[in-house]
């Protein structure tokens, strides 16, 4: 790997923003393609930090710091992957469901999927089921919904119904997590997946879309 | 009939204010509070509590607790029945029926609540709102975060896990109306100023916490849990329900 790559991957798992977006502005400056830099920098860097994560060697402040490194490297990269036609895996609509205000959660797998190289919509907490439906009318293919709290959890099954009601439900694929949440939950509504932590999220999606 | 009661110790006053009228005799015993933090560790911690409670010394275990962030889904019944209300947490409990905090909950999304034994049992330098417990640990947490990630991280790391604030409105205090309890409405409208959110009063109702220790355990309101069964959490109106469990202690003692 590029001595530049690999110092780009380095900032991103050590969450050293500025020294990421120096780098990148160097590599640039050295005619190292976006998608590149974008793949063996930034993607690779968050893996690690997901790998880390489950081994337990990284907990949140670390994911939290990464993923802020990556998204400034993403920043920099965003117009110029566009430009080169640098699809992403696919798009995420992320949200808290309604009544629930808590996103410390929903904003870390919101960054875990961006580093993954997928293109997410945060819709932001206290998401309705007409909100999610509109989202999956409008070009989603995965819905994120997270809750901390029990009394809100049924919100999920609400907007799986409201997916259904809207016929675009057999269109998205829906995965859900949170505290309380739960597998046997997932199956209960029928949700297509259920994932534990931000780093494992990022990998239900991927296979969700097949992309793993 | 003879009573355990083991309460969370955000109930306090409330459960000795009812344990005292009640016509069974009730020994109570209190919960630390912050260990729901860690559904994981209050469900050990309850577990263990429920199994060592004596067969011939008691009738029934009653637990002042809701269902506490799914903490209580998969507690087994030792060989004492136990006894909880169906409530998803301690609000319900103070505001006495769940159709309350529904009201509440619907009519007053990102309020927190606060009621005299979570104030005065809180942490130094804490918050006074309930589930805010460990905020007197930030300075602490701060000055980890420069030595371990820098002070630029460290900036970013408190925001972001501080920005849960910015989607509270509301500073609900509750209090039991002539119950004589301590008075800490000052303290409350203080913080709530002190985060520009909007300061409310609601009357507390006992209803619930005094049926749980008087022992009027209605079908609607209170689940019972048999030795051989466990806590499941059924995520609709009726909140928790009992289920066999045949790896749960006095299983075999009713051939289940």
């Amino acid at each position: 790997m590029d001595d530049v790559l690999k110092s780009i991957y380095e900032g991103v798992v050590n969450g050293n923003a500025p020294s990421v977006g120096k780098d990148i502005d160097a590599a640039l400056a050295a005619g190292v393609k976006a998608e590149k830099i974008l793949k063996e920098g930034l993607i690779a860097g968050m893996a690690e930090v997901g790998a880390r994560f489950e081994r337990n060697e990284f907990f949140v402040p670390e994911m939290l710091i990464a993923a802020r490194a990556m998204q400034m490297g993403m920043n920099k990269l965003k117009s110029l992957l566009v430009a080169s036609g640098v699809k992403p895996l696919g798009k995420v609509g992320i949200g808290t469901v309604k009544g629930d205000l808590h996103d410390i959660g929903k904003n870390l797998v919101s960054m875990m999927l961006e580093g993954a190289g997928f293109e997410v919509v945060d819709m932001g907490v206290d998401v309705s089921p007409a909100k999610f439906v509109d989202g999956a009318k409008n070009g989603i293919q995965v819905i994120a919904m997270s809750a901390l709290l029990t009394t809100t959890m049924p919100g999920m099954k609400t907007t799986i119904e409201a997916l259904k009601e809207a016929g675009v439900r057999s269109g998205v694929k829906v995965m859900i997590g949170g505290a309380p949440v739960t597998q046997a939950y997932a199956d209960q509504i029928g949700a297509d997946g259920y994932a534990p932590d931000a780093s494992s999220a990022a990998r239900l999606a991927k296979k969700l879309l097949g992309a793993e | 009939m003879r009573i355990k009661a083991i309460v969370c110790e955000v109930l306090a006053r409330e459960a000795y204010l009812c344990a005292a009228t009640s016509p069974h005799i009730v020994d109570m015993q209190l919960v630390e509070k912050g260990l729901h933090n860690v559904p994981a560790n209050l469900q050990d911690e309850l577990q263990k509590m429920i199994s060592a409670v004596q067969p011939e010394r008691y009738d029934a275990i009653v637990l002042a607790y809701g269902l506490c962030g799914n903490a209580l889904a998969g507690i087994a019944a030792g060989q004492v029945p136990v006894v909880l209300p169906r409530a998803h947490d301690c609000i319900t409990l103070y505001l006495g029926s769940r159709e309350a905090y529904r009201v509440q909950f619907t009519e007053r999304p990102g309020t927190y609540y606060y009621t005299p034994d979570y104030i005065e049992r809180r942490g130094a330098d804490s918050s006074f709102a309930l589930g805010a417990a460990d905020e007197g640990k930030s300075k602490d947490t701060y000055a980890e975060y420069v030595a371990k990630y820098g002070k630029e991280n460290a900036d970013y790391l408190m925001e972001v896990m501080g920005a849960w604030k910015a989607h509270y409105r509301h500073a609900t205090y509750i209090s039991i109306p002539d119950a004589g309890l301590p008075d800490y409405r000052q303290g409350v409208q203080e913080e709530a100023a002190r985060r520009g959110w909007e300061y409310h009063e609601v009357d507390g109702q006992m209803d619930l916490v005094r049926d749980l220790l008087h022992g009027n355990w209605d079908e609607a309101r209170f689940l019972r849990v048999a030795p051989g069964q466990q806590i499941v959490a059924t995520y609709g109106d009726e909140i928790v329900r009992a289920g066999w469990c045949a790896a749960c202690q006095g299983a075999k003692d009713l051939g289940g």
